[in-house]
Formats: C-alpha cells, structure tokens, sequence
C-alpha cells in the first residue's frame, strides 16, 4: 500500500472503525487505539483485497479482533465514567443522545452486532463471521437488543 | 424495534478526532515506519499500575523483607515488567503476565501462550481444565540471567474460564474471561523477588 492510498484508507474506514470500537469498548482512547492498530494492520497487510467490500470486511473483522484483544487486558481502563461517554459525541436532538446512552446501556457483543447490522448494513451471517458466533445467535443478541431497548423506552416514557 | 435512520443519524456523530487520523497517517509515512502507542494512553497504563501497586503495598513490602516501599515509583522495564522504585533507591521488579492468555474463536479456545497457540477446547470440555508450563529467560539489568518457570492454569468450561499463571517470580495473576469481556482481574504480587543492582540495599 503506497502513502497516498494509505491516507485515503484512513479516510474512508477511520471512522468506521472508531465507531465499531467505541461501540464495543465505551471508551474513546481505546477506540482510538484500536483504530490506529487496524490501520496498521491494514497497512502492512500483504495480499490485495479481492474487492472494496473484501477489504472493508477484512478491515472490520481485524477492528473487531483488536476490540476483543482489548477486552481481554488486565491494564484496560474497564469502565469509562459517564460523562465521558456523554461527551462522546456532540447530537442534534435529545432523542439522539438518549437513544445513544440506551444503546450504550447494552452488553457489548449486543452494540456490535446492533452497528453491524443498523449502521453498516451487514447480513447476519457476516455479522456471525465476523463476531466468531452462530448465525442464530447473532439473531438472538439483536432480539433481545430490541426488546431490551423497547422496554427501557416504555419505562422513559412511562416515567 | 429500532428506527435505523434514528440510530445512523445518531452513531454517525461519532467520530474519530482528527488528531487520532493525522497521527496514524504521520506515523506510517516517516521514515522508520514504526508504530507504539500514544504517550497518552502509555500514562494511563502506568497510572493504572500505580492503582494496582497502591492497593498491595502490603506485598511489596512483604517483598522487600521487612523494608517500608509506602512511597514508590513504577518505571517500565520492558512491555511486562515494570520496576517500583522507593525512595532510597530500592526496587522491585515485577513481571506482569501477558494480556491476551486466553481466547475464543469460532466457538474454539486457544491460549497462547510461550509463543505457541494451542488449542485447548477438547480438554477443557473433557477435564474442565487446562495446565501448561514453560521456562522463561530472565536477564536482569547487570546483565546475568534466570531461568524461571512460568505455570499457567486455565479452569472452567468454553462459556466461561478462569486463568492462573505463576510468573515463577512470586507474582501471581487471575483473570476470569468470557467469549465477550474480561469480567474480573486480580493481580497479587504475593513475594515479588528482589532484583537489579540496587535490589540488595532493601535487604541491608
């Protein structure tokens, strides 16, 4: 990979992969972290890709490795305090941040497979590849996403 | 259900700094073409590690035989090892162990572990656990060497395990893991062995 074509990688999955990371680790250091490194690995990986969307699954696949490499260290800062994951983003509407600090609220394998499949369009099958899981497990983590969003909105809007 | 076009508008503020984008792509367009992690996050682990040494100071006492370390500073001695130095120039070397012992992949668990990946799934499924040793050169800072012998326990089932190593140093780490997260960490120093050359002062 030349420097050009690498600036233009960052370009195109740096963000992506940040918001995959801070999906799964609540911490913007960390997903920082992570992106730098699948970058990294990006940069020194030694084959081409078959295609853009085989580069892009390569990328989101070592992004979600790096993540669970990460869970796994004794040093990671383990829980990010809250108003740091207030100041996470700056959003348009309340409805925003509060769907953000909802989604959030769930376990991590649920907000990763959430972003995958809302945000990044993939197909459960993929999403299982790439998490390492059954693909009717990966079903059952978005159902009980959804109905663990929904009660929570019913109890927002209850109260 | 979720609203997609809700939840892309709301992820789609979150976004790497520029900063964070500018760095990567400095670091990999100089010269040396090496890559370390940001100071920021290398004070953050340090910090974390003074946290952890604060909390057993009663160990590194216990390490030092009889003599007080109540003040003391971390200096990194390698990618795991790291050195608490007291204010009279003791010190105590303590090898962490490594982040990533054990892990799940496609429904398999590997530890890694001396440089090897081992598949451990069949025997953790038919003995409910795992026990692996090796030996580890020490070199210490005037240059001689020790021979340690590392022993790492995995226990548990493929859902959930817990991993013991003994760095064979008196330093002793527990970690409890899932498929998912780390759930639990305990680090004790236990009797932390002496080492350098200012190692003998704390025992005078």
């Amino acid at each position: 990979m030349t420097d050009v074509e690498f600036e233009q990688a960052v370009e195109r999955y740096g963000d992506m992969v940040f918001r995959l990371s801070f999906s799964y680790l609540k911490c913007r250091a960390d997903a920082e972290d992570v992106m730098q490194e699948t970058l990294l690995k990006l940069y020194t990986a030694s084959g081409p890709f078959r295609s853009v969307d085989h580069e892009r699954y390569w990328v989101v696949r070592v992004a979600v490795n790096e993540c669970r490499k990460l869970l796994r260290s004794p040093w990671r800062r383990r829980v990010s305090p809250m108003e740091e994951l207030q100041e996470a983003a700056v959003f348009d509407a309340p409805a925003q941040s509060e769907l953000f600090q909802h989604v959030m609220a769930l376990p991590p394998r649920y907000r990763v497979a959430i972003y995958l499949y809302y945000y990044e369009d993939y197909p459960i099958q993929e999403i299982a590849q790439i998490m390492g899981a059954k693909p009717s497990t990966v079903q059952t983590w978005l159902m009980r996403a959804r109905g663990r969003l929904q009660t929570i909105l019913k109890e927002a809007e209850s109260g | 259900m979720i609203d997609q076009r809700m939840y892309r508008e709301t992820f789609s503020k979150l976004c790497a700094s520029e900063e964070a984008k500018r760095e990567i792509i400095e670091r990999m367009t100089t010269q040396t073409k090496t890559y370390k992690r940001r100071p920021l996050r290398t004070l953050g682990l340090a910090a974390a590690v003074v946290a952890v040494l604060c909390v057993t100071a009663g160990a590194v006492n216990a390490a030092t035989g009889g003599e007080l370390f109540q003040r003391f500073t971390i200096v990194w001695a390698g990618e795991d090892r790291l050195r608490a130095v007291d204010t009279a120039g003791n010190e105590v070397m303590v090898t962490m162990a490594g982040s990533e012992l054990v892990t799940k992949e496609d429904g398999r668990l590997f530890l890694s572990a001396d440089g090897k990946k081992i598949d451990i799934t069949e025997a953790m499924e038919r003995d409910g656990g795992y026990h692996y040793a090796y030996e580890m050169t020490v070199v210490h800072e005037d240059g001689s060497e020790e021979i340690r012998t590392v022993t790492i326990d995995v226990t548990g089932g493929t859902d959930q395990w817990t991993v013991t190593q003994d760095n064979g140093d008196g330093t002793a780490y527990t970690l409890v893991g899932t498929e998912d997260e780390v759930e639990e960490v305990d680090i004790a120093l236990g009797t932390g062995t002496r080492e350098g050359p200012s190692a003998g002062a704390a025992a005078d």
